[in-house]
């Protein structure tokens, strides 16, 4: 009787869970598959298609453009992981002085919204009035301006870059959180066996980060290839289509074109593209869990 | 009701509008906004009625915007009807805002864009022949009636082209020319011959005599921003070269036009400025012709095409050096062989007013009428010229002539058989979406004949769509 009860409490509390999931995520989501396999314009009656809009986009100019600088976006988390690990290694450390205040430092990125920093950097990197150029020009190690934006080859790194700046405090903080974590004691008793400080991190800070790391990439890969405002805001996805990634061509087609079966096809490959980064980290995460790990 | 966000034209105290009418006589500008006409008596009635009026021309700069402001004001002391205006941009009807915003049934009771932009709109627009035709004065009628030919061409594509939905109350032939005269002398530049160009041939030897003279080292600009890619002097020099493909899309709206000689021929010489001459900045891919205006004032460009909205700007930022005749305008020319007799390609910025529900539908909508026919005040229409353009009343354009710049001259000059745009439902997806990337991919160098091409293929399908 009584693990009768407890079933039907954990079902009530399940079934808010559940009933958001279906309403707000499947329902939607099944909705969008539905649409990617139809002529949908913003305006006007729906035209069913079949795998039309799919054929059309694979076979479309700029599919293997967009799946580039996807792919190059992408790479930002990689380059935040590295930045963000390294400044978390650093204040861990004993001798590190302010390490209140430096934190703080590091999370200024963060702290403010995608488009400011998209527009502080719009600005910095202006090849007329940013300080960056005017710097690089006077120091001496550019002849002439480097019109980021405008030159397809600059651009898509130049997103990256600014994902780069405004994102890896978030990893920063996870990181941080997972080192303080681990107790000095670990670390003493290796310096007792002779440790040297790449086997301290081999053997004794890695292992107890490799939880928050797998979970740092697989969200902010998720996060970053989902994001549209501030690619948007710095290149407009052009020139051409060279920084129109994923996410910025669901943007284009469904909001700028009014074609949202078109929007909903780039969207499934979008989802298809992230699931295919993030599965081997999935993998690795649960692997964790199963016996003899 | 407005939608959130609206932003609500403040009622003035009469020394507010004494102010707003000094500080714009100051620039030349009057407007309907005279302190007897404001605070006499009302003309008509509308006491009581509200219209939801979204402005998207006072994004031009800040004058027109103040002159906006000054009309709305004027309005709603003559009428006694209440204004909620919300300031908007280009970008809203170009973009999504304004197609979900009317789809979500929020809408405004009129609103002004260009109308090109608005065949997307047209099912929620209401037409205003009945207006024109029985409630409107004579001399505005009369001065707008060669408008309207140009208008139906413009949606020649629909079975009731003969209703008006777009009202143009002011005009950008695009794109005049426009210059530093500094410069001229500083290079060493007759300006008596050479004063305008008179073809691309003409306008090359410039550019060089400009760069290596005035030491300016892209000394024009041709953009690619997605704005103003199809959208400035390019169009010209493709009508300049034939006339019948000049469109985006052919009379009928079946077909793609762009991969015409014409077409490939203006565009190689657009991208050849950039890439083989390189008179235009490096920046050109994502360049437009406000960032172009900004680096002509600041004496980094010397000979360049600008929308006339931009003379706002000048005013603005450069109202002695206006004055003293150191910018000039002159009219858009042809590419060297090209002898259509017209490159010029004419936007109008138009009034719409939006079908209304309910039991004062009637009333809301005469009210939007009575708004829209106080900007065609002889006053309201001048000033609106000197500051953003070209009023869409002929019968004034004599009081525009003998400014300093010499910009009612070029423009009016170049309103001859001029090229519009056709209004189809999916113009902005065609004539900027579609268009810009294959330009900026040309202008990275990709084969132009190529890019056309596939611009051409999309827009059949979409058409066919």
């Amino acid at each position: 009787m009584q693990a009768s009860e407890e079933r039907w409490l954990i079902v009530a509390f399940l079934l808010p869970t559940v009933a958001f999931m279906l309403l707000l995520l499947w329902y939607p989501f099944l909705q969008g598959v539905w649409m990617s396999l139809h002529r949908w314009p913003f305006m006007g009656d729906p035209e069913w298609r079949g795998l039309g809009n799919y054929t059309a986009f694979v076979n479309a100019e700029y599919f293997w453009v967009a799946l580039q600088s996807t792919l190059i976006y992408s790479l930002s988390t990689v380059f935040q992981l590295a930045i963000a690990l390294v400044a978390a290694l650093v204040l861990k450390q004993r001798f590190i002085r302010w390490r209140t205040l430096w934190r703080g430092v590091m999370l200024v990125a963060y702290a403010m919204p995608p488009v400011v920093v998209g527009a502080f950097w719009l600005f910095l990197l202006d090849p007329g009035l940013g300080m960056v150029t005017h710097y690089l020009i006077g120091w001496g190690i550019l002849e002439e301006p480097i019109y980021w934006f405008s030159d397809g080859s600059w651009a898509k790194w130049i997103i990256t870059f600014v994902a780069t700046w405004t994102f890896w405090p978030f990893m920063f903080l996870i990181l941080l959180s997972a080192l303080q974590a681990i107790p000095d004691s670990h670390y003493e008793l290796a310096e007792v066996y002779g440790a040297n400080l790449w086997q301290r991190f081999r053997h004794v800070t890695l292992p107890h980060l490799w939880s928050a790391l797998l979970v740092v990439i697989i969200l902010r890969l998720a996060f970053n290839l989902a994001k549209i405002d501030q690619p948007f805001q710095l290149t407009g996805g052009g020139p051409g289509y060279e920084t129109s990634i994923l996410s910025v061509l669901v943007y284009r087609f469904a909001f700028m074109s009014g074609d949202f079966g078109m929007a909903f096809t780039v969207g499934i490959f979008l989802v298809v593209f992230t699931l295919v980064l993030i599965l081997p980290f999935a993998w690795l995460f649960q692997r964790q869990f199963r016996p003899g790990h | 009701m407005g939608p959130v966000g609206t932003e609500t034209a403040r009622a003035y105290s009469r020394r507010e509008l004494l102010q707003l009418t000094a500080s714009l006589a100051a620039m030349g500008i009057t407007t309907s906004l005279t302190p007897e006409a404001i605070f006499g008596q009302a003309r008509t009635d509308l006491k009581g009625v509200t219209i939801d009026y979204w402005n998207m021309v006072g994004v031009q700069n800040k004058t027109v915007r103040r002159l906006s402001e000054a009309i709305v004001t004027a309005f709603e002391r003559r009428t006694g009807a209440t204004v909620n205006t919300t300031w908007d941009s280009y970008g809203s009807i170009i973009g999504p805002k304004y197609r979900t915003s009317f789809k979500g049934g929020i809408r405004p009771t009129v609103f002004d864009a260009s109308g090109r932009w608005t065949g997307q709109l047209r099912r929620f627009l209401r037409p205003l022949n009945d207006f024109m035709e029985g409630s409107w004065d004579a001399e505005s009628r009369e001065g707008t009636a060669w408008l309207i030919p140009l208008v139906k061409r413009q949606n020649q594509g629909y079975a009731d082209r003969d209703q008006i939905y777009d009202l143009p109350f002011g005009l950008v032939p695009q794109a005049p020319v426009l210059t530093r005269r500094d410069h001229w002398e500083k290079a060493g530049i007759d300006w008596e011959r050479d004063w305008p160009p008179r073809d691309s041939d003409h306008f090359l030897e410039l550019l060089g005599q400009l760069r290596e003279g005035a030491g300016v080292r892209y000394p024009t600009e041709v953009y690619g921003k997605i704005w103003d890619a199809g959208d400035t002097q390019l169009n010209g020099w493709v009508r300049s070269l034939d006339i019948e493909t000049s469109g985006f899309i052919n009379a009928d709206w079946s077909r793609c036009n762009c991969d015409s000689p014409a077409w490939r021929e203006a565009v190689q010489f657009y991208v050849d400025l950039f890439r083989k001459y390189k008179f235009s900045s490096p920046n050109s891919p994502q360049s437009t012709d406000e960032d172009a205006v900004e680096l002509l004032i600041r004496g980094r460009k010397s000979l360049i095409h600008a929308d006339i909205l931009n003379r706002g700007t000048l005013l603005e930022r450069m109202p002695d050096e206006l004055r003293d005749g150191l910018f000039q305008w002159a009219p858009h020319f042809p590419i060297s062989g090209g002898t259509s007799g017209s490159q010029t390609f004419l936007a109008f910025v138009t009034f719409h007013i939006v079908k209304q529900e309910g039991p004062d539908a009637a009333l809301k909508e005469a009210a939007a009428w009575e708004f829209v026919k106080e900007w065609f005040r002889p006053e309201n229409m001048i000033a609106y010229s000197k500051s953003a353009g070209l009023c869409a009343r002929r019968d004034l354009w004599p009081q525009l002539m003998g400014s300093p710049d010499g910009y009612a001259e070029a423009v009016t000059r170049m309103v001859v058989n001029p090229g519009v745009w056709a209004n189809h439902p999916k113009s902005v997806d065609i004539q900027y979406n579609l268009f810009a990337p294959h330009l900026q991919q040309a202008m990275q160098g990709a084969p132009v004949e190529k890019e056309l091409r596939n611009y051409t293929r999309e827009v059949n399908e979409a058409l066919r769509a």
